[in-house]
């Protein structure tokens, strides 16, 4: 089960990502979710996601940063500290090419950074890119360390 | 010129960079500040009696104190630019790339129910949504020139300009461009924004010389009143004179895109880097015969320690 946590506010980037990952036909699976905190409420199970079985963990989440509620750094900072999901795939997914955003990522332990193209040929092949490197090159922590 | 102005101008906030900023792009702080001192009484008796210790400390306390305000007062602004041009960064691309997708989505996916005209005009919609995402960049770029301290260290001109110029002619390796750069060019300067400006100027060269039968870029310095006036040279389609004042003009070009690409960035660039040095930029060029572009640098360091005692 190939499964990627998407975490975008925006809805338009939500409807392009999601159409261009589609396209790419690498995931089985994409669950959108809006902010920070129902990001962390579905990895963890609580709140909306209360009773969610947690062990199903996504291969890949695409994180953006600028989000409403609990911010996108926060979210990996807490992704991070969690035994649970420590060692969780996440890539920065974001419009922001500012440096400060950049190391403040790597800092916290992303695994990639990708700056969000304005040119939809270029976001699509980013997403396809991005997809096929995670979810199928890649090879993922295993689960009983995660 | 009022702090405000000269946030929203880009000069320099550091009061070390300030007192060196060349008449023409800044002003000097001290009438203004003289004419907000509360304390005006004590500073008139002071000039018509004897100066004495008591009355020049008060003064001295009045200083500081406008100083601490003013110093405050920047940081205050500076972090207001930056958290503009944050969100410039961020939340203007977001629906630029809404309109481009979408758009393109349209051209994919409903091809067959468009006519031609149709599909020109998501085409233009599409390349207007990219460009204004470039003009964004070449804003950003722009501010990040005025933003952070200063890192002098002596630096060899001549070695950042060949660097920059290899970089030129890798991209466009069917050119061949004549290059001369004179060695042993050096100054004290920030190293990352040195490249910059001999990015942008070599740039320039190599883009305005495309059409050049033989091409030529040459990269020296020049002594001139007891300053040392550094200059790029190309012998490409220049530019008129008349227009000389706009080059450094961000988003203004002296060539249509379709002839000579560019976003009207990279001299506007130059001008706040040599600004920020405490230098000078101007161009000189004629119509079909090239373009030259002369800067100096103050050597700031040698401006924060106090000069050395002159032989009698």
């Amino acid at each position: 089960m190939k499964l990627i946590l998407l975490i975008e506010d925006n809805e338009s980037d939500e409807v392009l990502t999601v159409r261009a990952l589609e396209k790419a036909k690498v995931a089985n699976e994409i669950q959108v979710v809006r902010d920070g905190e129902e990001a962390l409420a579905y990895l963890f199970g609580t709140g909306a996601h209360a009773g969610r079985d947690t062990s199903q963990l996504p291969t890949v989440v695409l994180l953006d940063l600028n989000l409403p509620k609990i911010g996108g750094l926060d979210v990996l900072r807490r992704i991070r500290a969690d035994e649970r999901t420590r060692r969780l795939p996440v890539v920065v997914l974001t419009s922001s090419g500012e440096e400060k955003d950049i190391v403040q990522s790597y800092e916290l332990g992303a695994n990639a950074y990708v700056r969000k193209p304005v040119d939809f040929n270029e976001f699509a092949s980013a997403a396809k890119t991005l997809g096929l490197f995670w979810l199928l090159v890649n090879e993922p922590p295993p689960r009983r360390n995660l | 010129m009022t702090v405000k102005d000269q946030v929203a101008l880009g000069l320099p906030l550091d009061p070390r960079a300030r007192a060196v900023t060349p008449p023409e792009a800044g002003t000097p702080a001290l009438p203004e500040t003289e004419a907000s001192l509360p304390e005006n009484e004590a500073g008139r008796e002071l000039s018509e009696r004897e100066p004495d210790e008591p009355a020049l400390r008060e003064r001295n306390e009045i200083l500081e104190r406008l100083l601490r305000e003013r110093t405050m007062q920047l940081i205050l602004a500076n972090r207001e630019l930056d958290t503009f041009t944050y969100s410039v960064a961020h939340d203007l691309r977001a629906p630029l790339r809404g309109m481009n997708g979408f758009a393109k989505i349209l051209l994919d996916e409903h091809s067959d129910s468009l006519n031609d005209d149709a599909r020109d005009c998501l085409r233009r919609i599409q390349g207007n949504a990219v460009l204004m995402s470039e003009l964004i960049d070449g804003l950003l770029s722009l501010a990040q020139v005025t933003r952070g301290a200063l890192d002098l260290q002596a630096v060899d001109l001549s070695n950042v300009a060949r660097a920059a110029a290899a970089e030129h002619a890798a991209r466009a390796p069917e050119r061949a461009v004549q290059l001369v750069i004179r060695d042993g060019l050096r100054a004290r300067v920030d190293r990352a924004l040195a490249r910059m400006l001999f990015d942008a100027l070599l740039g320039n060269a190599w883009k305005f010389t495309s059409q050049a039968a033989s091409a030529r870029v040459e990269v020296g310095s020049v002594e001139q009143r007891d300053e040392v006036v550094y200059f790029v040279r190309d012998n490409g389609v220049g530019f008129n004179m008349e227009y000389a004042k706009k080059l450094f003009v961000p988003f203004q070009r002296l060539h249509a895109a379709r002839e000579f690409p560019g976003r009207g960035i990279g001299l506007a660039a130059c001008y706040r880097i040599v600004g920020r040095h405490g230098g000078r930029i101007w161009a000189e060029g004629r119509e079909g015969e090239g373009a030259s572009f002369f800067f100096t640098l103050t050597d700031l360091a040698s401006l924060e320690t106090p000069a050395r005692e002159q032989p009698a």
